[in-house]
């Protein structure tokens, strides 16, 4: 995110710094020479990090590159994906490759509230007619406690995508601009055929994450 | 080189010429005249394209591609940490994901010391 990136990219390499401090101290001799991190996990599973905990952390990565496959067919938009949960009415962060890590703190808001809705912004409209939303952020009713959250980094347009299991829908796809512009039919075809391409896996993937 | 700038600013922005041509105090046709590049803006009309667009008048000139010292920054910071950073398969590593490696491996580091006390004792 653009008026975020030298706070994010201090914050990564901070991060980095401690990943490594922490690799150097559980397998040196690798630590020294190799960067891939999945080589690192792969070394490690089963001893010190469980199966699981690889899975989620792969399928995080793997759900991440969906987002930037879309991001590189949309070049404006920011993507972000979240999951669904029907039963309980909550929303999951599912990935959001260049969002900051607290831009999605106030999903916790919704969730302790029960405030998933149909006026919760693109997503909250889209889950709930189970139709793509395109909305203006600064006048759309939609918006209300949320919009100065997306003003405050810059989003004018946000538009929603569902995903479905069958008949339920598991969940959404949203894009986000920084200028205020209409969405063309064409680009709402090509993401939706982009999301039915990797439908198999997102159930794969939501199948993980919730085990 | 700087009609073309100008023009693509005013186009990111959804500027006509005309509201161009009122906010930095000029008619649409001399505005007209610099995109079309039969006139050259004079240096005050430049620091007011500059405010306006918030973008150098460097790259306003064309003589740069990046459009300010902030993006500048921004490009050389981001060459320098990406230089030595970790990636997973030749991919950047999301923000959310080096906090969720960071508590696994914590955890696990934890583990390892463990480990390590119980086979020497």
């Amino acid at each position: 995110m653009r008026n975020k990136d030298i706070v994010v990219y201090m914050k990564q390499y901070a991060a980095n710094k401690r990943i490594k401090a922490l690799l150097q101290k559980i397998n040196p001799l690798l630590a020294q020479n190799e960067e891939n991190i999945r080589v690192h996990l792969d070394a490690l599973v089963n001893q010190v990090i469980s199966e699981n905990e690889f899975q989620v952390i792969n399928m995080k990565m793997e759900l991440g590159k969906l987002c930037l496959d879309l991001e590189k067919a949309i070049p404006d938009g920011h993507v972000t994906m979240l999951f669904y949960c029907q039963k309980e009415n909550k929303i999951y962060h599912g990935a959001a490759p260049n969002f900051p890590v607290e831009f999605f703190d106030f999903f916790n808001d919704i969730n302790e509230k029960r405030a998933f809705g149909e006026t919760c912004g693109s997503c909250g409209a889209a889950v709930h007619n189970r139709e793509v939303v395109v909305t203006d952020i600064q006048s759309s009713p939609l918006w209300g406690p949320y919009r100065e959250h997306f003003t405050r980094y810059g989003f004018q347009t946000g538009w929603s995508i569902p995903f479905f299991r069958e008949d339920d829908v598991i969940g959404t796809f949203a894009i986000y601009h920084r200028t205020q512009r209409g969405v063309k039919k064409e680009e709402i075809a090509l993401v939706q055929k982009k999301i039915t391409q990797y439908q198999e896996a997102i159930y794969y993937m939501a199948e993980q994450i919730a085990e | 080189m700087y009609h073309n700038r100008l023009r693509e600013l005013r186009l990111e922005q959804g500027y006509t010429m005309e509201e161009v041509g009122r906010m930095i105090g000029v008619k649409k046709s001399s505005y007209a005249s610099y995109e079309s590049k039969y006139r050259q803006p004079p240096l005050e009309k430049l620091k007011s394209f500059s405010k306006l667009y918030g973008v150098s008048v460097d790259y306003i000139l064309g003589l740069t591609d990046e459009r300010n010292a902030e993006e500048s920054m921004h490009i050389r910071l981001r060459e320098i940490c990406g230089k030595k950073g970790l990636h997973w398969d030749g991919m950047e590593i999301p923000g959310e994901v080096l906090s969720l490696l960071e508590n696994v491996l914590e955890d696990a580091a934890r583990k390892y010391t463990d480990l390590s006390y119980r086979k020497e004792s």
